[in-house]
C-alpha cells in the first residue's frame, strides 16, 4: 500500500498550498481521487434535494419516556428519511433502543401499523418490521461467523421458521444483497476479517434479505471511509424512495441535510425542534441541538 | 477501528487454501493423529486384525456419543456436566425395561429411553434458561440428581441386556472391517446435518459465538439454548444405549468417566470451549484417539492406568499447539 514513512517531514511546495487553500475543495479532490469515476455519481445522488414525504404513517411515537428521554412525540412516514439531530447523550440512544426492542420504555406508546406495540425483545421489533443498524457494527454481527450466516441470522427469529434452510434460495438472496451493496468479499469470509465499511454493509444487507419496513440507523457511518459512507447514504435514500421509512441519527450534522427529508432535534431528552431538510443546515441544527431558539425567532425576541 | 479507512489488502495467491486450512485444519490434524496412532499400533502389534479394530470401535462408541452430546452444548456457549449421569440413566432405564424381552420390545424401549433422556436434557436447559444461573452450576447440580435417579432405578451393576439388542452394535453384519459399532455412529450425521443446516442450528452457533449480537439480531436465546441441551440429552441417551449394547450390562455408576472424557474429546477435537466454533467430525475422531491409547499401552505391556496420564499430557500438548497456532496467526 504505497510508500513507507521515511521519518522526515515532507516538504510542501509553495504552489500547492495556494492551490488548495480552500479546504472544502481539497476535501472534494481527495474524495474524487480515492473513489475514481464513481465519485460524481454518488455525490450527485447524495446531494439531490428531498421534499417532505406524505406517505402513510410507519411509526408513531407518543409521549415516550425512557431514561433521560421525556415526552417524545413524533411520526415517521413511509417514504421519508427522518433525521435525528442531537449532541452526544441527549436521549437519542434511548430512543433508538426503545424502538428496536433492546430497551423497554417507562411510559408512552409506540404505534406501528395502527397497533400499540410492546417490544420485549429485539425479535418483537424485527417482526413488526423495525430493524436497527447500530453505530458499533459488531454489536449486532457475529464476528467469528461468515458473511452468509450473519446475513441469514435475523431470519431465525420465529420458531416456526426453525425448519431446514432452503440453501439454494438463501444463497441466491445473500449473493444478491452482497452484490447490491458491493460488499468486497466472499460470502464465506468471517465478518471480523472485513473492513469496517464492509462490516456495516453486511449489517445492512441482512435486513435487505430479511425484509423490513422501518430502518433505524443509529450513526451508521461512524468511523467509515468516505466512499462507503456515500454509498450507505445513497442506499438509505434509495430505500426511502422505494417506500421504506428511515429514522437516521448521525453524529455528523452536515450529513443530515444530505440524507433527510425532515429533521427532529433532541436536547436534554426532549424534542425541541422539527424542521424540513431545506432549513436544516449545520448552523440551524447546531443552534437547535444546543437548545437555543432558531435565529429568526431570536432576532424577533431581540 | 483504526484500519477502517484503509482499503483491503490484495489477497495473497494462497488465500483459498489458507482459509480452508484455517477452517478444517484442526479436524484434518486430528484425523492425521488418529491415522498415525493406528500406524504405530500396527507397528507394535503386527497381527492387528479385524477383532482388535472391532474392540476399538466398541470402546469408542459411548465416548463418541458423549463427546457429540457435549459438543452441541459447548457450541451454544454452555457446558453440560451431567452428560455422564444422563448416559448412566439411559443405560439403567434400558436394562430395567429390556430384561428378559426380545429385540422388537427392546427397540421400543430404546425409543422410549431416548425420549425420556432427551426430556431430561431439555429440563437441564430449561432450568438454566429460566433461573439464569450459570450452566456449570446447574448441570453440576443436576448431575447429582440424574446419578441418584440412576441408582434408584438400578442399585448395582446388573447384566441382562437382550443379546439381539447387544448385537446391533457388537456384530459385523457387512464385513469384519465394518463393525456395526461404526455404523451406529451414523446416528450422529443423521441428526446433526439437518440440524446444522436449519435455522435452529444457525441460532445455536450464533448464541455460542456472541450472545449479545445474537440477541440483537432477533435470535431467541432461551429456545436456542434449550434446544442445544435437549439435543445433548438425545445424544447422551444414545451414549447410554451404546453402553448397554457394548457391555450388555446396566451400570448406574458408568457415567462419571464419560462427562470429563467427553470434554477431553471435544477439546482434542477442536471445539472451542468459548462456544460457537467447531464441528462434529473432530470430537468423534478424538473419541477414537482417547480409546486407542489404553489399547496401545496394553499391546506395549504397560499398565493401562498410565492411559489416563497420557490422555492428560496429550490434551495439554494439543491445547498448547492450538494456542501456538493462534499466536503465530496474530504475529
Amino acid at each position: 500500500m504505497g510508500t513507507k514513512p521515511t521519518g522526515r517531514t515532507p516538504t510542501i511546495p509553495n504552489n500547492l498550498t495556494t492551490e488548495v487553500s480552500d479546504f472544502k475543495q481539497l476535501q472534494e479532490r481527495i474524495v474524487k481521487l480515492m473513489l475514481g469515476p464513481v465519485a460524481d455519481e454518488v455525490a450527485a445522488e447524495a446531494a439531490s434535494p428531498s421534499a417532505p414525504a406524505t406517505g402513510a404513517v410507519a411509526v408513531e411515537v407518543r409521549d415516550l419516556k425512557a431514561g433521560i428521554l421525556t415526552d417524545i412525540t413524533f411520526t415517521l412516514r413511509f417514504g421519508e428519511v427522518l433525521g435525528v439531530a442531537a449532541l452526544e447523550g441527549q436521549g437519542q440512544q434511548e430512543l433508538f433502543e426503545c424502538l428496536a426492542g433492546v430497551r423497554r420504555s417507562e411510559s408512552g406508546q409506540i404505534v406501528v401499523g395502527g397497533k400499540t406495540r410492546t417490544f420485549r425483545h429485539p425479535a418483537d421489533a424485527i417482526r413488526t418490521g423495525l430493524v436497527l443498524i447500530p453505530a458499533d457494527r459488531l454489536q449486532a454481527l457475529l464476528r467469528q461467523r461468515s458473511v452468509r450466516e450473519n446475513i441469514a441470522l435475523p431470519l431465525v427469529n420465529r420458531i416456526s421458521r426453525w425448519g431446514p434452510i432452503n440453501t439454494r434460495r438463501e444463497k441466491r438472496r445473500v449473493e444478491k444483497a452482497v452484490k447490491r451493496l458491493q460488499i468486497d468479499t466472499r460470502v464465506q469470509s468471517e465478518v471480523r476479517r472485513l473492513s469496517g465499511g464492509n462490516q456495516q454493509k453486511v449489517g445492512i444487507a441482512r435486513w435487505l434479505v430479511g425484509g423490513f419496513q422501518t430502518l433505524l440507523c443509529f450513526d451508521p457511518t461512524r468511523g467509515i471511509d468516505i466512499g462507503t459512507k456515500r454509498q450507505i447514504y445513497g442506499l438509505i435514500k434509495e430505500l426511502a424512495a422505494g417506500g421504506s421509512a428511515v429514522l437516521l441519527f448521525t453524529s455528523e450534522l452536515p450529513e443530515i441535510q444530505l440524507a433527510c427529508n425532515r429533521v427532529i432535534v433532541l436536547f436534554g431528552g426532549r424534542l425541541v425542534d422539527e424542521m424540513p431538510a431545506a432549513e436544516a443546515d449545520e448552523k440551524a441544527l447546531l443552534r437547535a441541538a444546543h437548545g437555543l431558539p432558531a435565529e429568526a425567532d431570536a432576532e424577533q425576541q431581540a | 477501528m483504526a484500519s477502517t479507512a484503509v482499503a483491503e489488502a490484495p489477497r495473497p495467491a494462497g488465500f483459498r487454501f489458507g482459509r480452508a486450512a484455517r477452517r478444517y485444519g484442526w479436524t484434518v490434524a486430528v484425523y492425521a493423529l488418529l491415522a498415525l496412532l493406528m500406524v504405530i499400533t500396527i507397528a507394535i502389534k503386527p497381527d492387528y486384525g479385524s477383532f482388535e479394530w472391532n474392540t476399538l470401535t466398541l470402546a469408542a462408541l459411548p465416548l463418541a456419543f458423549a463427546a457429540v452430546a457435549q459438543t452441541i452444548v459447548v457450541l451454544s456457549g454452555g457446558i453440560d456436566l451431567s452428560v455422564g449421569p444422563l448416559m448412566a440413566l439411559a443405560n439403567v432405564l434400558a436394562l430395567r425395561a429390556m430384561l428378559g424381552h426380545d429385540l422388537n420390545y427392546s427397540l421400543v424401549v430404546a425409543l422410549i429411553v431416548l425420549l425420556e433422556v432427551t426430556l431430561a436434557g431439555a429440563l437441564n436447559g430449561a432450568i438454566i434458561v429460566v433461573t439464569r444461573v450459570p450452566d456449570i452450576v446447574i448441570t453440576l447440580a443436576t448431575s447429582f440428581i440424574w446419578a441418584g435417579l440412576a441408582l434408584l432405578v438400578l442399585a448395582k451393576p446388573t447384566p441382562g441386556i437382550p443379546l439381539d439388542f447387544q448385537n446391533l452394535a457388537q456384530g459385523s453384519t457387512f464385513s469384519p472391517w465394518v463393525p456395526n459399532a461404526l455404523l451406529v455412529l451414523l446416528v450422529i450425521p443423521l441428526v446433526w446435518i439437518p440440524l446444522r443446516r436449519s435455522r435452529a442450528g444457525l441460532a445455536i452457533y450464533a448464541v455460542g459465538s456472541d450472545r449479545n449480537a445474537a440477541f440483537r439480531s432477533g435470535v431467541n436465546l432461551g429456545w436456542s439454548r434449550l434446544l442445544a441441551y435437549a439435543v445433548c440429552g438425545f445424544f447422551a441417551a444414545c451414549g447410554g444405549l451404546a453402553l448397554s449394547m457394548t457391555t450388555g450390562v446396566g451400570t448406574p455408576l458408568a457415567g462419571t468417566y464419560y462427562t470429563l472424557s467427553g470434554v477431553s474429546a471435544i477439546v482434542l477435537g477442536g471445539v472451542s470451549l468459548a462456544g460457537g466454533r467447531g464441528g462434529m467430525l473432530g470430537p468423534v475422531a478424538a473419541a477414537y484417539i482417547l480409546s486407542l491409547i489404553p489399547a496401545v499401552l496394553i499391546y506395549l505391556g504397560i499398565d493401562p492406568n498410565y492411559g489416563q496420564m497420557i490422555q492428560g499430557v496429550l490434551i495439554v500438548i494439543v491445547v498448547m499447539i492450538g494456542g501456538l497456532g493462534v499466536v503465530l496467526r496474530r504475529a
